[in-house]
């Protein structure tokens, strides 16, 4: 398929080390004999014309994950260890599998920072959700559900406001992290208790369920563009993920109950849902 | 979407006859008139109508049209529609979602085709993030996905899609560039677009001579040319050329021009690239597209429309 060689090349563009590895005959299996040998008759000077493309896209990632990013920080400097993700298998199976990259990068920075990372992921998977299609209630437009650990989300509030109004000039300098915030992201869940100061990796898809006492939220953003944060339950949130694809109210109204919600009050709850504009119809499939 | 139009079963032998002779025009983006002293493109047409006798829009449906492409189409003056977003030779990349959003562009626009680099769009899926150039691959097999999404895209609209030979710096396939987009043509049966200055960077990067492989376009395809001024670059020793728009043209980019213009017995329109730079500036290269075509076809179709005057309005 010529589309992956296309995305090998976007790979070297943009992963200078990645690119001298090709170069030297590494292994692309992805690649068949004819695809590798036409990559290998480009002068390897060829990819490095745009010297500013991976900053480029490391720039337009942070904007959207600066905390996370700036809880990499060792010694004072995040951007050299955020900017180690353009190098990263996550970047290249993105890449190569039609991702996106912030989402990428945005579980990529869990695993090394820890479950804070997932706010500001939820964040940039709300400011891209449209109505999905198909039959039944969805989850609206612009919004996401979020479970943080136990004094989650006071602990983001403080790194970002270490990071001042403009975050992404705050990171390109030194960031001087106050211990208490770096504690704060890494100790308040039970999963943490092994050394996150070597960046070590956390259960992601199971983080959340090992918290004492989770904070459940949903991600709002409005059609400016601006996020906000609006309390959860874990039923609601139970119900809410549900709702990611369109699903029939009765599916729906089983999560609450079996979050322990008697049917009246499931049914209660999914109107209150759907009058606050939080679940929608889907939309027509396309014909 | 619109319902598939007439444009979509005949030949284009017969569908370039209904196309509108444009002329010669402009080129526009989201916000790039808006930068103090670059160029506006309604003040050009009313400073010297034969500059720009149509506007070309680039769109990203993200983004949606900013005010002086609505100024523009709302004066009912001709347009086309130049995309910035979509590799064609990726079916899901014609998704329900971005349709819809360019039906909402076209309507505003009313554009007499679609156009735009048959290329790497963006990198992963469709995303603010992920925008960026690359040219096709370079293959037979490369040619027939690009042609099925040019074919599927005139289906939905019901308009022409012109796909253009894009710029880089990394060539890879076994084909020449002509030759893969006519092997595009042919299976999409479409009208080309021919960018003059992506040709000559081509050529360059690939050290053929400039007219090498000329001989493949099916000239009768092409509809539209872009002439552009690009600046030669050097990094590590390798020269190359950037595909900036600025005023000044390569002296390529004019001998390939003045090759193809009075060959191109279909073309209807010609582009000057030249958004975001002073008006004053542009004007030599006005001047200069309007000479080469004096003597061609589409010339002669811009008399009898009285599109073909390099003056300023009276």
């Amino acid at each position: 398929m010529s589309q992956a060689l296309q995305r090998v090349i976007v790979r070297m563009m943009v992963d200078p080390a990645f690119a001298a590895e090709v170069h030297a005959g590494r292994a692309l299996p992805e690649l068949s004999g004819a695809e590798r040998a036409h990559l290998d008759q480009v002068d390897p000077r060829a990819f490095g014309t745009d010297p500013y493309r991976r900053s480029r896209l490391l720039q337009a990632c942070i904007e959207e994950l600066p905390v996370a990013v700036a809880l990499l920080t060792d010694g004072g400097r995040a951007l050299p260890r955020a900017d180690a993700f353009f190098s990263s298998p996550a970047f290249h199976a993105c890449v190569q599998e039609r991702g996106v990259l912030v989402f990428a990068m945005g579980a990529w920075l869990e695993e090394r920072v820890g479950p804070l990372a997932r706010l500001e992921l939820a964040v940039a998977r709300a400011r891209r959700r449209r109505t999905p299609r198909g039959e039944g209630l969805c989850l609206g437009p612009g919004r996401w559900p979020l479970v943080l650990p136990e004094g989650g989300l006071a602990a983001w509030q403080a790194v970002r406001q270490v990071l001042g109004p403009r975050p992404v000039e705050a990171l390109v300098g030194h960031v001087d992290m106050p211990e208490s915030c770096v504690l704060a992201t890494h100790d308040t869940s039970p999963a943490a208790t092994h050394d996150t100061s070597t960046a070590a990796t956390h259960d992601t898809s199971t983080a959340a369920t090992h918290d004492t006492s989770p904070e459940h939220l949903m991600v709002r953003v409005d059609g400016s563009g601006s996020a906000g944060l609006e309390g959860s339950s874990e039923g609601i949130d139970l119900v809410l993920r549900a709702a990611l694809e369109p699903r029939p109210p009765a599916a729906l109204r089983a999560c609450l109950e079996e979050a322990g919600a008697t049917a009246p009050l499931a049914r209660e709850l999914l109107d209150e849902l759907v009058a606050d504009g939080v679940l929608v119809e889907a939309r027509p499939r396309a014909t | 979407m619109s319902s598939p139009g007439e444009a979509s079963s005949a030949p284009f032998s017969e569908r370039v006859r209904a196309l509108p002779t444009l002329g010669v025009g402009l080129s526009t983006e989201y916000g790039a008139a808006d930068a103090p002293g670059t160029l506006d493109p309604a003040a050009l047409r009313a400073a010297w109508p034969s500059f720009a006798s149509f506007l070309e829009v680039g769109v990203e449906t993200a983004k949606g049209l900013d005010r002086t492409a609505r100024a523009w189409a709302g004066r009912g003056w001709p347009c086309t529609y130049h995309f910035l977003d979509v590799n064609l030779d990726e079916p899901e990349d014609l998704d329900p979602d971005w349709l819809e959003e360019l039906d909402a562009c076209r309507a505003v626009l009313r554009p007499a085709w679609l156009c735009g680099d048959a290329g790497l769009w963006h990198l992963g899926a469709r995303d603010r993030n992920h925008m960026l150039l690359l040219p096709p691959v370079l293959t037979d097999e490369s040619a027939t996905a690009l042609a099925g999404g040019v074919r599927r895209l005139r289906q939905l609209t019901g308009l022409e899609v012109l796909p253009e030979n894009p710029p880089g710096t990394v060539f890879v396939g076994d084909l020449h560039l002509c030759d893969f987009f006519a092997r595009v043509a042919e299976r999409a049966d479409t009208g080309l677009l021919v960018d003059v200055a992506h040709l000559a960077i081509y050529q360059r990067m690939m050290g053929h001579e400039l007219f090498d492989g000329l001989e493949h376009l099916p000239l009768d395809r092409v509809v539209e040319v872009h002439v552009a001024g690009g600046t030669e670059r050097e990094s590590h020793g390798l020269r190359w050329v950037e595909d900036a728009h600025g005023p000044e043209v390569l002296e390529d980019t004019w001998r390939l021009f003045a090759h193809l213009a009075p060959r191109a017995e279909n073309l209807r329109a010609v582009v000057f690239e030249c958004e975001r730079n002073p008006l004053e500036a542009t004007l030599p290269g006005f001047r200069r597209i309007h000479g080469i075509l004096r003597h061609s076809p589409l010339g002669r179709r811009m008399a009898a429309a009285g599109l073909a005057r390099p003056e300023p309005s009276a």
